[in-house]
């Protein structure tokens, strides 16, 4: 980019821009001469001390050691990963000057060969997606690759023009799932302070249960709000191009 | 080399890449995507001392804060990407105001 328009202007002295990349390119190889030489010595074996998510692993409810860590021993991080996603959600919708969550049609891909298709595999993908996340119990898996999974289905399903049947114009349903995750682990907590227990302490012996019902509101949260994050986008792009004067007062207008 | 050691190496040079796109090229698109290299390389290397000591018996931690990081970095690459498209239905620019310049020169 830069480098194409610097040939063009070789008569000045040396371009600020490729003067930029060379500064650049010496300070990316010390940093990563740095960083690298670190690695290596590293002391052995003690960089992690001995897993200790490993010797309780009997006591999380669950067989997998990973969804173990995200859902009970670390669970304060994925209640605030949810967290996360919603509050780029917010800053998204801000961005784009939208006021409410919306799925919006397309027909970007309107094509009866891709129209049949995603017909044939959605159904598969629900059941991947939901298969991923019972496996997260025992195997590698769980929330957050059955929300993607899920996600990916909602893209092709929109893009794929198979929602023309209507946009679902309901915001505060899709906010409530868009909540969902964030919801089932608040009141996990509350329920907790409720009893005088530590706040995301799982009852004994439910613990199993907890974390898969967790988890599914999780999967559906990140299905969905991945999925929006693609399409509010989407709607507020064509807006624009097509009339940006009247894009804060008609949200839900088709394209 | 021992298989961390590969892993390392692989993982600095991603980081490595990623941070010189960051740095150099003018093109916000591409730093967004830059961004992204990088942070592939962090996860990697993550995911490789989690499996440093006893690659039969990885360290679970490591490896649920790379998941963890996976779906922040998401998060962030849509805020990143959303502020370029409304940057470019704004202005028409791609690029930041004093690279373009310099570019333009």
């Amino acid at each position: 980019m830069g480098n194409h328009s610097d040939l063009r202007t070789t008569e000045n002295a040396l371009p600020r821009s490729l003067l930029r990349t060379l500064i650049a390119a010496g300070l990316t190889i010390a940093i990563a001469a740095m960083v690298g030489i670190s690695m290596f010595q590293l002391p052995e074996g003690t960089a992690w001390p001995t897993p200790p998510a490993r010797e309780t692993l009997q006591e999380s409810g669950v067989d997998q050691a990973v969804t173990a860590v995200l859902l009970n021993f670390r669970s304060y991080d994925t209640w605030l990963e949810v967290v996360v996603l919603l509050v780029a959600m917010l800053a998204v919708l801000t961005i784009r000057r939208q006021h409410h969550f919306a799925l919006q049609q397309t027909d970007i891909f309107d094509d009866p060969v891709i129209r049949y298709f995603s017909r044939l595999v959605v159904p598969f993908m629900v059941l991947t997606s939901g298969y991923l996340l019972w496996l997260g119990t025992r195997l590698p898996g769980g929330a957050f690759q059955a929300g993607a999974v899920l996600a990916a289905t909602l893209l092709l399903l929109v893009t794929a023009g198979q929602a023309k049947a209507g946009p679902v114009r309901s915001s505060r349903l899709l906010l409530l799932i868009v909540l969902a995750g964030f919801l089932a682990f608040s009141a996990v907590a509350i329920v907790n302070l409720g009893a005088g227990n530590p706040m995301l302490q799982y009852r004994s012996g439910r613990e199993g249960l907890t974390i898969l019902a967790i988890e599914t509101a999780v999967t559906i949260s990140i299905g969905l709000t991945l999925a929006l994050l693609y399409f509010t986008g989407l709607a507020s792009r064509n807006r624009v191009d097509s009339d940006s004067t009247h894009s804060m007062d008609h949200p839900y207008d088709p394209v | 080399m021992t298989q961390f050691e590969i892993y390392s190496v692989a993982s600095v040079s991603l980081f490595g890449l990623g941070l010189f796109g960051l740095i150099a090229l003018p093109n916000i698109l591409r730093k967004i995507l830059s961004f992204n290299v990088l942070g592939v390389g962090i996860f990697l290397f993550l995911v490789a001392t989690a499996q440093r000591d006893d690659p039969t018996q990885p360290d679970p931690v490591p490896q649920a804060m790379v998941l963890t990081g996976i779906v922040v970095a998401v998060s962030v690459t849509a805020f990143a990407l959303a502020l370029l498209q409304r940057l470019h239905g704004e202005t028409g620019m791609t690029m930041l105001d004093d690279e373009k310049a310099e570019s333009d020169q």
